[in-house]
């Protein structure tokens, strides 16, 4: 586990110097591979005393497993992994590539808007946000996603892989799994766009820019971020809602704005570990639904021992970040 | 396609739509049209939230009650 972790945040942690979209997927692909001469290790190969039972290990777990041959070859399992890799690192790392493609952008316009406190923001245009689709993430999975279905469709992995009659097909399959997850994801989106552009992170920036010291407000912008990931059980989610007010606070209080970033994404993944939605989830997976209260019981004191280390080692950041001569409030 | 799946196949639809349509109605200063896009805007974050309050005591066809597996305290309680 350490070593996993060691491979995940070291590698992310030089690869964010290099280009940031890349720093996630890079040292996960490292990791993933690393996993297979770690299984080898003769340390792994047998169970710790230590666990006594395990509900996913009991016989009674799966009374009936089902065998199966391999749909396909190890080394083709990789393909698409291989296709993300070469085609994010093409794009994103050759620059003139990378350049020609990002003149391309898409967005929409919108007018001036002016609040009753009087915010305003300026008018959008040609575009609000916009972004470029050709260098975007999103792109590089989608025609990763397309070359790999065509190649194994052309190889036929899907008729041997799948049981006679219960072939449901590409699409009602998207459907159903990306729908759901797609529901909450944008309406959160446009909410966290409408609080930004109407000037409501700015109002509740301000207030509480008004009542808490920088330190202070550097200890907690973490709890924030826990807050977040309480309420909508998903790290992104707490990151899509708050991190604009974040921003806006550590402006205020002349604040690194990217340390208090960092401490607002960290609680949102130490927030993860409490949400119900996370536990009933996890509850589920494992077999042991109904017991989500004690799940929480035994997670709740590591947040909260993580949410405090965290918080301290926000103060650190800031106060050995902060330029000397700037303007902290 | 279930019912819940319908309803959230058209809530996705009208959030969707629901920007464009309010962007072309405020740029071109035609209040019917964000009106509309507005409308699509709400309707679309309400159904979600409304179905589920609606049918919360109704038992989901597309998701079988669980089976409660014993305590297990070897696995918590370490």
């Amino acid at each position: 586990m350490l070593i996993i972790a060691a491979i995940q945040a070291g590698g992310q942690a030089i690869l964010t110097l290099v280009d940031p979209v890349l720093s996630n997927f890079v040292p996960a692909t490292v990791a993933l591979i690393a996993l297979y001469p770690l299984s080898r290790w003769s340390r792994f190969a047998e169970l710790p005393a230590t666990i006594k039972d395990r509900p996913a290990m009991r016989n009674d777990f799966n009374p009936k497993p089902v065998e199966r041959a391999m749909p396909m070859s190890f080394g083709m399992s990789f393909v698409p992994y291989a296709l993300l890799t070469a085609l994010t690192i093409a794009v994103l790392v050759i620059g003139p590539v990378k350049e020609i493609l990002g003149t391309l952008s898409v967005g929409l316009p919108f007018p001036a808007v002016s609040t009753g406190y009087g915010i305003v923001r300026q008018a959008a245009e040609p575009y609000y946000a916009p972004f470029a689709p050709l260098t975007h993430p999103g792109t590089f999975l989608l025609v990763t996603t397309v070359i790999t279905w065509l190649i194994y469709q052309r190889r036929g992995f899907y008729q041997s892989a799948s049981e006679p009659g219960k072939n449901a097909g590409v699409v009602p399959a998207l459907i159903k799994d990306a729908v759901p997850a797609s529901v909450p994801v944008i309406a959160f989106l446009i909410m966290a766009q409408i609080m930004n552009h109407s000037g409501q992170n700015d109002v509740l920036a301000l207030g509480i820019a008004a009542v808490a010291p920088a330190y202070a407000f550097a200890f907690v912008s973490s709890s924030i971020g826990v807050l977040g990931a309480f309420m909508t059980s998903s790290s992104t989610s707490s990151n899509v809602l708050f991190s604009d007010l974040q921003h806006a606070v550590a402006k205020l209080k002349g604040l690194p704005a990217a340390s208090i970033i960092a401490a607002q994404s960290a609680g949102g993944a130490i927030g993860n570990a409490i949400a119900p939605a996370n536990v009933v989830l996890g509850a589920s997976t494992a077999g042991i639904s109904g017991q989500e209260g004690d799940i929480i019981r035994k997670t709740l004191p590591w947040t909260i021992i993580a949410l405090l280390l965290t918080g301290v080692a926000t103060m650190l950041l800031v106060f050995f970040t902060v330029d000397p001569g700037g303007s902290i409030q | 396609m279930t019912d819940r799946l319908t309803a959230l196949s058209i809530a996705l639809v009208l959030l969707l739509l629901s920007v464009p349509i309010i962007s072309l109605g405020t740029t071109n200063g035609q209040p019917a049209v964000w009106g509309l896009g507005l409308a699509a805007l709400g309707l679309g974050a309400l159904i979600p939230p409304a179905r589920r309050l609606y049918l919360a005591n109704q038992p989901s066809p597309d998701k079988p009650p669980q089976k409660q597996v014993r305590r297990c305290p070897g696995v918590l309680m370490q």
